[in-house]
């Protein structure tokens, strides 16, 4: 059977918040402890508007709102949703690496072939996938922790404080910031039918680790946080081109195969989802359903690229979309089983 | 089927790579080691160490005997226009990855930002933590000292300033660190100052072997690099010189520095004592107007033993550690009585425990900063 | 009783033939459907006036045996009143003339068990044959393994011969649940293949899965193993690893048997096939059960690290130097740019074809006759190692890369077409895309492997998925008292 485990759905859901960790474009004085505690707060929230789906889990193994003629619309919900955030995650990648290595890497370069890898992972099948993430996320880990070591002067220092010369307009360009990388959402209702566990369980794993991983990494990004950036203006490489090793001297080589490997696995990801929703209306029988999609989504970035269009743009709007949406769809579910429940009661009672 | 997808990535590579996509051999690139960057009457002068391997196509490829560096230099209206100037006597692709150093010269104002270091902040080749330094004249000079001992010359710039730094002489600036004192008024940061001293050498010859007449005593110049002094930038802005022992009493106070060195007379006998930073606690309290920082430091002897009885100079370890806690008193009055606290991170200080009291006097802080005054512990 | 035989008989419908009461006709049907081969030996004899003939292959009976077991009892019937009957029931039970007796009645298994070294006995006026296992065909002695050597651990390898091989087993394993299962495969070649497993230790689907697997080749002719592994592996073509594991050393089978593993041995190759295997049984060895833990955890670890060095430690390498430089220390970058200045071609360029003659050297080094080994090696050594570097064409610490490549690929044998693929691919990665093509491959690499699984087992156990108390043995081994304690099998991983 192809399920996962609810570890393997936090490991891949892990994957990919490093992604998008790597990608973190902090705002313009921002302070990366007032980051850290909204970030926890968002966190707890999200835990929370996931509450209807773990009822409904709970108490019929899944949703039922998404059954019979609901589905066509899921299905049509999640592939437009996929192929945009999978645009839109190529974009970002290749935009990354152009702005920090001009010289070397090219925008059109990365865009070519991207997909075509993300394809041919999501190809072996997603036990395939989610083993191949949980074992890039136990060599990510300790590479970042190592990396991360060498800046544990960051840590705890005079620095960190809770000023802002503008509180409230801070909090607000922050949370605004923060919702743009809120992708895991709609990867983990995504992969959700092939959990073969509880997806409480997964969701709480992946949290908890989660707000760790983020915690650690703003705060020994102090230093950097909010006063420099590199030209590309993302976290990662702006640490990257300040950590100085004993064993590697300078360690972006490494940031830059982090946020690949990252990228490729959130690209997978969201390909197997688009896969998924594209077979249930070719009834499962295309078999080269991910070539053509990859190649399509190739053709798709590299015109939008000509025309200068960014398709990074399209992250957060789909991400609130989705958010808001999957969770009324939890929330109908939960009302119906609920309702259910209550008549069955009565029935029985009745009876 | 799935053979397909390794076909395509690599022919789209391929096509990639071979379209001009390829990046510079390493055989092509030009290392610089080491960058210097003084003020002339009309722009900038910008000396560069390049690596000119001296060994090439012998067995080893560098000669350790030899410094493997050759000097170029260049001159314009900014430091972009005189890098510039460098690259085109250089001719190809220059690889500023392994700088290991950036050297300004003495006249130099580092508050203009864009004219500086415009180069280094848009060359995706340029690594933040490379180390910083001042130059007692020009950094020109300094750059053309050789210095034996190391295949690669510059590897022995940000050597000295760490050896210098354990013993409590000096602190280590990267760049970071300067950009970021640029950015903000409130971070100050300080500039080990390398200076040339001529030292003459006497030295029997060694022809008096072979018989030849040693006609008295023969001089061998040597040229030496040290770094004596420290130069306190505060927004760019050269504000004070402090010698090494201040210095390290700034770096303690600033948590940017982990060993203090002083010199005492204790017995009659003068000695140096340098000490190792265990902890520092920062304390901030507030009574009207007036704002109390309290720094307390906890030292140890730098070669302190684990296992010892009494030690026979414990007291004149004592005695130094009273002696650099009125020091840094006196540095600290010094700087508050000058209303200029914010050298020692007073600012930061404020944030954390009066974020709100900043806020208000934000526009004004002169007007904070005169009823600040430090209270330093040393134990 | 005569059976309906198909008419004319030949080679193509034998199977169907069965022999029948004439002895003329029986020997006349055996040399038309061996078309009259040259080694057919026919010695027609006569028991009390009833005719027999003793039928073998040249060459693949032993003659002593023949005369001592076959003819000597046989002419002792003579002049005791026999009649075609009785010398049967003589044949079949009232003789003790060899190890193995079969009574046949049809073509089909004569011709298969006369290639396989018996010798048939037809008494005229009877439907029946006799075949008696009288093996005398030139064999190789038990030699030494060729590819898994080891110190402290038997020198006993495979044979090409299924039957030794059987008892190499039968000899470690002295149980009555050790069970083996004959079958032949192979249209033409009828080769014997043999299931080899410990009942009560493999799940019996597995074995009836491989059983219905094996019998459904219908290839020509099985000679070596890698005529079966296709056919056996699920999704073969897609995988770069292959599921299913080959040993030439019976202590290694047993060991695999053991643990639930089946094993599956071929007549004429000295190896034998092992499924389902694991991604990490590739680092073991036959030294691990003699050595002590930490020591075993210590190889282990040395194995994982050649197994880096031989794949992707070149394209790293290209990629570092090419694509971040400013990765590498100093003095390091120093010299590699010193030594790549006086080379003609790029560093990729170099990378490539220092490589391909590395595969070209290796393969040379299989192939050649001993007597010129010696000189090839200087010549490659010379060719390579000294004029190569001295006139440009590579720079020497790319040589030192070749050199610790190539000395790691020899760590992990049985995975050495992957390693030298692998290799091949990371350097193309690394030389047009540096470190992101790096990710990309290690990361298609790692999706292949974690893709496998074989009836329900993953190759990346137990690693991926996570099995608490296994895990440890990927890394080390279990000390014997734990491995006395739990009794595990293959079948706790699926």
């Amino acid at each position: 059977m192809n399920t996962i485990s609810e570890y393997s759905l936090a490991a891949v859901l892990l994957v990919i918040k490093l992604f998008t960790l790597s990608m973190y474009v902090p705002v313009d004085g921002e302070n990366p402890v007032i980051t850290a505690v909204i970030f926890t707060i968002m966190s707890l929230i999200k835990l929370c508007t996931l509450i209807p789906l773990f009822y409904c889990a709970k108490k019929q193994g899944g949703y039922a709102a998404l059954s019979g003629r609901f589905k066509a619309f899921g299905c049509i919900f999640f592939a437009l949703g996929a192929a945009g955030l999978a645009a839109a995650v190529s974009d970002l990648l290749s935009t990354a690496i152009e702005s920090v290595y001009p010289d070397r890497y090219t925008k059109f370069s990365i865009t070519l072939i991207f997909f075509f890898i993300c394809a041919y992972i999501a190809s072996m099948g997603i036990k395939g996938f989610s083993r191949c993430s949980a074992g890039a996320l136990f060599v990510i880990l300790p590479l970042m922790l190592f990396v991360f070591y060498q800046m544990r002067g960051a840590l705890l220092n005079d620095r960190l404080n809770f000023y802002a010369d503008r509180p409230l307009p801070l909090i607000n360009q922050t949370v605004k910031n923060l919702l743009e990388y809120t992708v895991d959402y709609f990867i983990f209702f995504g992969l959700l039918p092939y959990l073969k566990g509880s997806p409480s369980r997964a969701a709480g794993i992946y949290i908890c680790a989660d707000i760790i991983i983020v915690l650690l990494v703003l705060l020994t990004s102090a230093s950097v946080m909010g006063s420099f950036w590199d030209n590309s203006g993302y976290i990662f490489f702006a640490l990257s081109f300040s950590t100085f090793g004993s064993v590697i001297d300078r360690s972006d080589g490494i940031y830059l195969a982090i946020s690949s490997g990252a990228a490729i696995i959130c690209g997978s990801a969201l390909l197997i989802v688009l896969k998924d929703s594209l077979n249930f209306f070719n009834g499962a029988k295309d078999k080269n359903i991910l070539l053509i999609s990859a190649a399509a989504l190739t053709a798709i970035c590299v015109f939008a690229d000509n025309l200068q269009l960014s398709s990074q743009r399209l992250i957060t709007p789909i991400c609130l979309f989705s958010a808001a949406v999957l969770f009324i769809i939890s929330c109908i579910s939960a009302v119906r089983i609920k309702r259910i429940d209550v008549m069955k009661n009565e029935r029985t009672a009745q009876s | 089927m799935k053979r397909i997808y390794y076909f395509l990535i690599i022919a789209l590579f391929s096509l990639i790579y071979f379209n001009n996509g390829a990046p510079p051999e390493i055989a092509d690139r030009i290392m610089i080691h080491a960058v210097g960057i003084d003020r002339t009457q009309h722009g900038y002068n910008v000396t560069m160490q390049v690596f000119s391997p001296s060994g090439t196509g012998s067995d080893t490829a560098i000669d350790p005997s030899l410094p493997n560096v050759s000097l170029v230099s260049g001159k314009g209206i900014t430091v972009n226009d005189a890098m510039k100037d460098c690259i085109i006597k250089l001719g190809g692709n220059v690889f500023l990855g392994q700088n290991r150093m950036i050297i300004f010269g003495k006249s130099i104002d580092l508050s203009k930002k864009d004219d500086i270091f415009g180069y280094f902040l848009a060359s995706s080749d340029t690594f933040m933590n490379v180390d910083c330094a001042m130059a007692e004249n020009t950094a020109a000079e300094i750059l053309s000292v050789p210095i034996p001992g190391s295949a690669i010359s510059s590897e022995k710039y940000p050597d000295m300033i760490e050896a210098a730094a354990a013993d409590g002489r000096c602190l280590k600036t990267t760049f970071l660190d300067v950009i970021d004192s640029l950015e903000s008024h409130d971070i100050a940061v300080i500039l080990p100052i390398f200076s040339k001293t001529q030292k003459q050498t006497e030295g029997k010859s060694s022809d008096s072997a072979e018989g030849k007449e040693s006609g008295g005593d023969e001089a061998l110049p040597e040229s030496e690099l040290e770094i004596k002094n420290g130069a306190l930038i505060v927004g760019g802005r050269a504000r004070a010189q402090l010698t090494y022992e201040q210095m390290g009493i700034a770096g303690m106070l600033n948590g940017m520095g982990e060993y203090i060195r002083t010199e005492i007379k204790y017995d009659g006998v003068s000695r140096t004592k340098t000490f190792k930073l265990r902890s520092r606690e920062v304390n901030v309290t507030r009574s009207g107007d007036d704002i109390d920082i309290y720094i307390t430091c906890r030292l140890s002897p730098k070669d302190a033993q684990i296992f010892h009885s009494k030690r026979h100079d414990h007291n004149a370890d004592m005695e130094a550690v009273k002696l650099l806690e009125k020091k840094s008193q006196a540095l600290c009055d010094q700087l508050c009585a000058a209303d200029s606290p914010e050298l020692l991170n007073a600012d930061l200080y404020l944030k954390r425990y009066f974020p709100s009291l900043y806020r208000q006097n934000k526009d004004d802080l002169d007007r904070l900063y005169k009823n600040i005054s430090y209270h330093i512990k040393y134990m | 009783m005569d059976q309906k035989n198909p008419k004319p008989i030949t080679y193509r419908n034998f199977d169907s033939a069965y022999f029948v009461k004439n002895l003329n006709e029986n020997i006349l049907m055996l040399r038309t459907v061996l078309d009259n081969t040259m080694d057919l030996n026919i010695m027609p004899v006569r028991i009390d006036s009833i005719d027999c003939a003793v039928i073998t292959i040249e060459g693949m009976v032993s003659t002593s045996a023949m005369a001592e077991l076959i003819f000597r009892p046989l002419t002792e019937l003579d002049g005791s009143g026999q009649t075609p009957q009785t010398i049967m029931d003589f044949l079949c039970t009232g003789c003790l003339m060899s190890n193995e007796r079969i009574l046949i009645s049809d073509l089909g298994q004569a011709a298969r068990l006369l290639f396989s070294g018996f010798a048939l006995i037809i008494v005229d006026s009877t439907a029946c044959a006799a075949a008696f296992g009288i093996q005398g065909y030139e064999k190789k002695a038990i030699s030494s393994p060729m590819m898994e050597n080891n110190v402290m651990g038997s020198q006993e390898a495979f044979t090409e011969v299924v039957r030794t091989n059987i008892s190499l087993i039968r000899r470690r394993i002295k149980h009555p649940s050790l069970r083996f299962e004959m079958m032949q495969i192979g249209e033409l070649s009828n080769t014997d293949v043999c299931l080899v497993y410990i009942r009560g230790r493999t799940d019996e689907k597995m074995v009836a899965r491989l059983r219905s697997d094996l019998k459904k080749i219908k290839l020509d002719c099985i000679l070596g193993t890698g005529y079966i592994m296709p056919f056996i592996e699920s999704d073969s073509p897609r995988l770069l690893f292959s599921q299913v594991g080959f040993t030439e050393r019976p202590d290694m089978l047993c060991e695999n048997i053991i643990r639930g593993r089946i094993g599956i041995l071929i007549d004429g190759n000295p190896f034998c096939l092992i499924c389902p295997y694991l991604f990490s049984q590739n680092f073991a060895s036959a030294d691990d059960a003699a050595s002590k833990t930490y020591f075993t955890f210590f190889m282990k670890l040395i194995r994982y690290i050649a197994f880096f060095l031989a794949t992707a430690f070149p394209g790293i390498y290209l990629a570092a130097v090419n694509y971040d430089p400013e990765m590498l220390n100093a003095q390091l970058l120093s010299n590699l740019s010193a030594s790549e200045k006086t080379t003609m071609l790029p560093l990729f360029s170099e990378t490539l074809i220092i490589m391909l003659l590395l595969e070209v050297m290796r393969e040379a080094s299989i192939r050649l006759p001993r007597a010129v080994g010696a000189a090839m090696s200087i010549a490659g050594g010379l060719i390579i190692g000294d004029a190569a570097v001295k006139s440009g064409l590579i720079s020497s610490p790319l040589l030192i890369i070749v050199g610790i490549t190539a000395t790691a690929s020899y760590v992990l044998p049985s995975i050495n077409q992957q390693m030298s693929t692998l290799r091949i691919m990371f350097i193309l990665a690394g030389g047009f895309a540096g470190f992101f093509g790096i990710t990309a491959c290690a990361l298609m690499t790692a999706a292949n492997i974690c893709s496998a699984d074989m009836m329900g087992i993953a190759y990346t156990s137990p690693i991926a998925p996570f099995i608490k108390g296994q895990a440890a043995d990927v890394f080390a081994r279990m000390t014997f008292e734990q491995m006395q304690d739990k009794k595990t099998t293959i079948n706790d991983f699926s």
